[in-house]
């Protein structure tokens, strides 16, 4: 049973995204039985939406879909199916069934990643079919920075979210953070560090990128330290074009 | 009765065919010796597990408490098809979590590298060391679930994505996936079997 954070230093709970993420999901599981209860975290690609995804799978056993761009209602439905491990019905409203009474007798929580797909498909009745069939399930619906906007046109689905929220820009906290992880065997000082949340633009990703190269380059060198006037001019990965289309 | 590895088990002599009986009998009250009629499992097993699950609140007792043979079960608490992972005591096992909180990592994370799973699979109820993400991909490699990039980091093949339960690594270092109920790799000695 998910408990009040206690011991969230130095694990993935402790990322701002992690805890807004979390946050929302708390919101939805404890809202009262009449209020419905689909929840809407989106952002850029990069913010570590997928590391929230991730924890609250872990933390509320939730069960977890991610979108695929070819799919329709029928594969958004077997595909939930098969993260169950239930056999599929042969028909669609059987297995709409098979859904809901999974969803109400375990109590798991939904979450649709990648959702973006879905709207663009058409298929996001099938998504409040789920929520009103289960009883007013927890759903945490995950998508791209404009998925609100393209969500405003489904006015049933629309008018079922409890909860919206974005995703931010990681800030200098959660870098060190990062840096306490993935940097074990070099320190990173803080002004260097400082450099890489700037170059990185508040993205996980990259941060992470980042911080292994600065480790790797360091300890090619011999040092077990660095800071920015040891690191001086090197190139770090910034997104922006040369470097573009590496992660 | 020890328990046997899991690929020796049949699949009708788990605790997971225990649960799924309790279930379709429904909210009738029951007797251990109904399932043991047609569980093919010690009669201990189910002792014990049905102990578990009324500690837990899953499931009620009544009749005489000296004599298990005797009294009645009677299903409280459905909680789907999964069945509940409890001790004798009522108290949730534990062990395996920090592999389901990997195997679920695995599928959102693109490519990552032990340290990134590691990271990423960690909840502040459950700690994962380095060195049991880099067995577990490690193992998981080999078995063929995964590719390795030049680079050290890991992808899971996704038509490898069996289902939700996460490949088992076994004392006898062979890997078993409880979604297909088979080993799926074991290391080859000469002179075995």
């Amino acid at each position: 049973m998910p408990q009040p954070a206690s011991n969230v230093n130095g694990t993935v709970a402790a990322l701002n995204n992690v805890i807004l993420a979390a946050t929302c999901m708390e919101r939805l599981v404890n809202a009262s039985s009449h209020l419905p209860k689909i929840g809407v975290l989106y952002g850029r690609a990069g913010l570590g939406k997928s590391s929230a995804a991730i924890y609250l799978m872990n933390r509320y056993n939730a069960y977890r879909i991610e979108c695929k761009s070819v799919w329709n209602r029928k594969t958004v439905l077997t595909e939930i199916l098969k993260r169950m491990a239930i056999k599929p019905a042969p028909t669609m409203p059987e297995m709409l069934d098979q859904i809901c009474t999974q969803l109400m007798v375990s109590g798991r929580p939904l979450i649709v990643d990648e959702m973006d797909h879905l709207v663009k498909k058409n298929a996001v009745e099938v998504i409040r079919d789920i929520h009103d069939g289960a009883g007013q399930h927890p759903i945490l619906l995950i998508g791209e920075e404009n998925f609100p906007t393209a969500l405003n046109s489904w006015e049933r689905v629309d008018s079922r979210v409890l909860d919206w929220s974005p995703v931010q820009p990681l800030d200098l906290e959660d870098a060190k953070l990062l840096a306490e992880f993935y940097c074990r065997k070099v320190s990173v000082a803080d002004d260097l560090l400082e450099h890489i949340h700037q170059q990185s633009g508040g993205s996980a990703r990259r941060i992470c990128t980042n911080l292994e190269l600065v480790e790797e380059m360091s300890l090619r060198q011999g040092l077990d330290s660095i800071d920015r006037a040891k690191w001086g001019a090197q190139p770090l990965y910034t997104g922006k074009a040369p470097v573009r289309g590496r992660k | 009765m020890s328990r046997k590895p899991v690929d020796k088990q049949q699949p009708t002599e788990c605790r997971q065919a225990v649960w799924e009986w309790i279930r379709r009998n429904g909210t009738l009250p029951f007797f251990i010796n109904d399932i043991a009629r047609e569980i093919r499992l010690e009669e201990s097993s189910i002792r014990e597990y049905l102990t578990g699950l009324v500690n837990a609140g899953y499931l009620e007792r009544s009749g005489n408490h000296r004599n298990f043979s005797a009294s009645t079960y009677t299903l409280i608490k459905n909680t789907g098809i999964d069945a509940p992972r409890v001790r004798k005591d009522g108290t949730p096992v534990t062990q395996g979590i920090g592999r389901r909180n990997m195997w679920n990592a695995m599928q959102v994370l693109k490519s990552f590298s032990p340290v990134d799973l590691a990271f990423n699979a960690k909840t502040e109820t459950h700690i994962i060391a380095a060195s049991e993400a880099i067995s577990y991909c490690n193992a998981l490699w080999t078995a063929g679930y995964l590719v390795r990039h030049p680079d050290g980091k890991y992808s899971l093949i996704p038509a490898m994505w069996t289902g939700p339960h996460p490949p088992q690594i076994q004392r006898t270092k062979q890997v078993y996936d409880p979604n297909l109920q088979r080993v799926v790799w074991a290391r080859v000695e000469s002179g075995a079997e």
